[in-house]
């Protein structure tokens, strides 16, 4: 799981309180390569929050990896939009946890895939068919 | 990713994507062909330039056909599946092609508002199940959760028997909805129960056009 997919994963809870952003717990992670393209990373800039992918760079022991606050004319930083490029797209989390700061619900990642099964659902999707078929 | 590839090349890449291992009939689990996925996402590339440089979401998503064939055109992919066991087999498959951009979510999308914040995607395209069998309405469901989650277009298959619900339902909720693309879709024996030895069903492409 990269960090572009923490920025967008919540856990919306049906007593309409929000868990977000999840706190983020790695024990194994993997650098990727990604390909650069700048025209993405200014648009997901208006679409991310930059506050937390600080936060989570934070939570995985990163923080001196971007500047806490997003830079001025940050696309003429080349530095900068590279960095972001790394941040967002290229550091895998491969084991570890997605934690909802409202409830303490816990969403483990495993082999790099962050289960957002609540447990109802889990159940539903093992091996044999639906009770009611 | 080299995003110059011509369909062949595509096609090619996309025959080495392992399908499910102990597929699941009420999931409606069997990969879109690769010579089909191929087609699709080179002709929404071409026509509509809606997989290069956009970040792109696969409803039940499977073994990752359509998310990996689009990364190799230079989208930036999520998918999303239920089944834990077939994002397995998704993840053994990106790293068999050397695909990086592309992360996988295990969740329902009938409840997707609960773990995805809405607006956040330019494209989805997915292949959901079809909903003509006890799972009645779920491709609908399939495409409310898409509604929620994209700020631009939404490519989705559906078999051609449920044309007029699906135009309807597009219409119902004032998004401008066409069928791009009818398409004879070529179904391998995944399930043992299929006498003959795979079933041709026809399927449309529709386009449904989310604004702000
Ligand atoms: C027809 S397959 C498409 C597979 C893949 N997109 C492809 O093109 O090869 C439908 C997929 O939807 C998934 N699915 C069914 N119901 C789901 C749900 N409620 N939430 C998430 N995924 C679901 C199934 O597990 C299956 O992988």
């Amino acid at each position: 799981m990269k960090l572009i997919t923490h920025n967008i994963l919540q856990n919306n809870m049906k007593d309409g309180k929000k868990g977000y952003p999840l706190v983020l717990q790695a024990t194994k992670i993997d650098k990727v390569i990604a390909e650069f393209n700048q025209e993405f990373l200014l648009r997901m800039l208006d679409r991310l929050e930059y506050h937390v992918l600080i936060h989570a760079l934070e939570m995985i022991g990163m923080k001196d990896f971007l500047p806490i606050i997003l830079p001025e004319n940050c696309s003429e930083d080349e530095a900068f939009m590279k960095n972001l490029h790394h941040a967002l797209l290229e550091i895998d989390i491969i084991e570890g946890e997605l934690i909802c700061p409202e409830s303490g619900r816990k969403f483990p990642i495993k082999d790099g895939i962050p289960n957002m099964l609540l447990t109802d659902e889990e159940e539903m999707a093992v091996d044999s068919e639906p009770k009611s078929k | 990713m080299c995003t110059g590839l011509s369909e062949k090349e595509l096609y090619i890449s996309l025959s080495q994507i392992d399908g499910y291992h102990s597929p699941k009939l009420y999931l409606e689990q069997y990969i879109t062909p690769p010579n089909i996925a191929a087609t699709i996402i080179k002709f929404i590339d071409e026509e509509y330039q809606d997989i290069r440089g956009k970040n792109l979401l696969d409803l039940g998503c499977g073994t990752g056909m359509l998310s990996i064939g689009s990364c190799l055109l230079g989208s930036h992919s999520f998918g999303i599946d239920v089944c834990q066991r077939a994002l397995g087999v998704a993840r053994e498959n990106i790293s068999r092609l050397g695909v990086n951009d592309v992360d996988f979510i295990c969740g329902d999308i009938t409840n997707i508002k609960q773990f995805f914040i809405p607006k956040k995607i330019d494209t989805v395209l997915m292949n959901p199940p079809f909903g003509t069998k006890d799972n009645y309405g779920i491709d609908i469901k399939f495409i409310d959760a898409a509604i929620s989650v994209s700020c631009n277009s939404i490519y989705s298959l559906h078999k051609t028997t449920t044309r007029k619900h699906i135009l309807e339902f597009g219409e119902m909720r004032k998004l401008q909805t066409n069928v791009l693309a009818e398409i004879r879709f070529n179904i391998d024996n995944t399930f043992k129960f299929h006498k003959k030895k795979s079933v041709d069903i026809d399927v449309d492409l529709i386009k449904f056009e989310v604004c702000d």
